[in-house]
């Protein structure tokens, strides 16, 4: 290929081929193998109804999704560059919901009122922001990131699917109908170009993981559905185990989910705040480490479950002492880390502050506390992992709701499919808390990198 | 320009250390010293004569066991911000970029809205114009000291105390450095008080060194460098009197290897 002047001129990085990454089709193919062998092999799970065929509707969507994310890759450099354009899109997408809070207001609101105010405050936010963001070449970077537009939209849609008896009451069942089809495409819209941003780095690391992963739930597929080489009650198929998302979808994300999520919130939050409060009068303070140090040390290594009885008694409400249950260990992971972050502040810290100018005071809020956040973080991501474990005995106490509390109803009914299916919202679930953990984390702890690593 | 305040004026003042064990050291006794205001002055001496402990009991971080410390006619009670203190360590605060760390003091002292220009003058001054927004591991070991001193600068204290503030540093960022603080010693006419290992050093920057000898841990001897300074840096160091004079210092610190290198200079 040669120019004008007659100098053969670099191969540009975008054609086609280097942009669709031979890794990103893989996962392509091992979706259209399993997809085949669940169509063409004879279903043998007798034990209810035969006819599951979830697996396939997966495999199908999933497929879809590859296939449009590969084509879209290839067209991914045009998008970039319509960032513009996408914070018009916010805008408009953002004024519907909107537009649709303001109208919802007058008819009887079901109790997951508050996702729509959410949802609303977002779009709301994200207005402000698509506006601004017309005069301030700043906050565009900020409007024009889809995730913001996805979010809001994603509650929305959360709305209508559980409230549409009451739209439908309502008599605004048409504006509904139009509203959430301009949304869904929205979502889609929005959702593939976040994808796509990084699509090509992250497919080219992960298809053969993804690839191997689609076959080996295919291969599962074939085991349990097709040829029943395992024991059926405690090994249901795929099919099965989505149907349970299908049947029971509500009380699963809206009821357990959210229960599961708010306990843990305030477990957490509660634990959080008494935590780091306990830790640093501890780490700080001569008298208050006299008085507090020894019952940190002696209460804080019991095992959480051992707390229940005593749980029970102290407060009136189960849901405070499930609170109570998360919170306890929350506070005694993150009190110690917090102490022994404050504790081990270097001496010079102070003496450089203190040549400065500061007060004592000035010393613990400007570099006590900031020297021990990474510490406190520690903590902090410690005690989130083990409030998961907390999670599940907090829900036996009367609570009888929340993701533990399923998969464990379930399994006493020998019903293994709901397992599964809490199994899996529950490790998706865990898995967002602590990736949000993370995110702050570097968001709030950027000045550590190359400093401290855990 | 030079400060008519900054003075620092020692009354017999000592300095014991209890150990763990009951034991007691003495770091320093009966220092009687007067600091005139504006004076760049060196402690020179072996490593546990007391250099550090006299520099740590003016900026306020430790108290005298015996004696009285004084800035201008005011009794040392504490830490202040009128006197400024650069360790050998950089220690910046990690958390905080090299902007902020700059800032610290004046944030403290609640005055950074009125004198936010100063940061960066500062940092103008020490040469770090550029780097604002870096944080403190991203920055080199002459960097990071040059932050420090920027640092201790902005509060514009009365003192500035230097402990061995260039002792990490190699050769060639240390002579930089070295001409550095002489630069923003005119410019702002504070007192200096810098603790060195290094005879040259202090031969080179003060207006006095202060040579002091271990047990028992006090100044021996008050040396005032006659030497007259180069316009755009300090002494020359290959001047015969600058020569002359670091053998006269070797010699008072009991270096008797050197006595014949002072012979064979001759």
């Amino acid at each position: 290929m040669t120019n004008t002047a007659g100098i053969p001129s670099t191969v540009p990085a975008n054609t086609v081929r280097q942009r669709l990454n031979l890794h990103s089709l893989l996962p392509l193919v091992a979706i259209l193998v399993s997809f085949l062998t669940e169509v063409l092999l004879p279903n043998h799970e007798k034990l209810r109804n035969p006819d599951y065929t979830e697996f396939r509707y997966l495999l199908g969507i999933l497929g879809a999704i590859f296939a449009a994310l590969s084509a879209a890759s290839v067209w991914e450099a045009d998008v970039r560059k319509a960032a513009k354009s996408r914070a018009l899109f916010a805008i408009s997408s953002s004024a519907l919901v909107l537009l649709a809070a303001v109208r919802f207001n007058d008819i009887s609101l079901s109790k997951y009122s508050g996702f729509l105010y959410l949802s609303a405050a977002i779009g709301l936010l994200l207005f402000a922001l698509s506006i601004s963001s017309l005069f301030i070449g700043r906050v565009q970077a900020v409007a024009s990131r889809p995730g913001w537009a996805t979010l809001s939209q994603l509650m929305f849609l959360l709305f209508v699917i559980v409230d549409h008896e009451g739209i439908g009451a309502a008599g605004y069942a048409p504006y509904i109908f139009a509203l959430t089809v301009v949304d869904i495409l929205a979502l889609l819209v929005g959702l593939l170009l976040t994808l796509v941003k990084n699509l090509n780095a992250a497919l080219s690391k992960r298809g053969v993981f993804i690839a191997v992963l689609i076959l080996f739930v295919g291969g599962l597929n074939v085991v349990t559905a097709k040829y029943l080489l395992l024991p059926q009650i405690y090994f249901p198929s795929i099919s099965r185990v989505i149907h349970v998302y299908r049947e029971e979808f509500n009380f699963l994300f809206l009821d357990c989910l959210l229960n599961s999520f708010m306990l843990l919130c305030q477990g957490v939050g509660i634990g959080l705040v008494a935590g780091v409060i306990t830790g640093v009068l501890v780490g700080w303070s001569q008298r208050w480490n006299y008085w507090l140090n020894p019952f940190v040390r002696i209460l804080g290594p019991i095992p959480t479950s051992t707390w229940v009885p005593l749980a029970i008694v102290m407060f009136a409400q189960p849901r405070s002492a499930a609170v109570f249950v998360i919170a306890f260990g929350v506070w005694f992971q993150i009190s110690i880390l917090t102490a022994s972050g404050i504790q081990n502040v270097k001496k010079s810290y102070y003496e450089v502050s203190s040549t400065l100018g500061a007060s004592e005071l000035q010393n613990l809020f400007h570099v006590a506390i900031p020297d021990a956040l990474p510490s406190i973080f520690l903590g902090f991501f410690n005690a989130t992992c083990s409030s998961f474990a907390a999670l599940v005995v907090a829900e036996m106490l009367g609570v009888k709701n929340g993701l533990g509390w399923y998969i464990n109803w379930q399994k006493e009914m020998l019903s293994y499919s709901g397992v599964y299916a809490g199994l899996f919202i529950m490790a998706g679930f865990c898995y967002v808390f602590i990736t949000i953990q993370f995110k702050a984390r570097d968001k709030l702890l950027s000045w550590q990198k190359g400093v401290i690593k855990w | 320009m030079v400060n008519a305040t900054g003075a620092i004026i020692s009354k017999g003042v000592g300095k014991t250390f209890t150990q763990p064990d009951g034991e007691e050291i003495t770091a320093l006794s009966h220092m009687d010293l007067r600091i005139e205001p504006g004076e760049f002055i060196c402690l020179i001496g072996p490593s546990g004569c007391g250099k550090s402990t006299f520099l740590r009991l003016v900026a306020g971080l430790i108290h005298p066991t015996s004696g009285e410390l004084f800035l201008d006619d005011k009794g040392i009670t504490g830490t202040g911000a009128d006197r400024g203190l650069v360790s050998q360590d950089p220690t910046l605060f990690p958390w905080l970029n090299v902007y902020n760390n700059v800032a610290y003091g004046l944030k403290i002292r609640k005055v950074f809205n009125e004198r936010k220009a100063d940061v960066q003058s500062y940092i103008d001054l020490v040469g770090l114009t550029g780097f604002e927004r870096s944080y403190p591991h991203q920055l080199s070991g002459g960097m990071a000291q040059r932050v420090s001193l920027a640092r201790a600068l902005v509060n514009e204290p009365k003192v500035l105390l230097l402990d061995e503030p260039l002792g990490a540093l190699d050769a060639f960022t240390r002579m930089n450095m070295q001409d550095e603080i002489l630069r923003i010693w005119k410019k702002r006419g504070a007192t200096m008080l810098m603790v060195t290992h290094d005879v040259d050093e202090a031969i080179y920057l003060a207006d006095r060194v202060f040579v002091m000898t271990p047990r028992p841990a006090k100044i021996e001897q008050v040396i005032r460098i006659e030497i007259g300074r180069n316009p755009n840096h300090g002494r020359s160091r290959d001047d015969p009197d600058f020569l002359l004079m670091r053998a006269r210092i070797l010699q008072i610190l009991n270096f008797t290897g050197q006595k014949h290198a002072l012979e064979y200079n001759l």
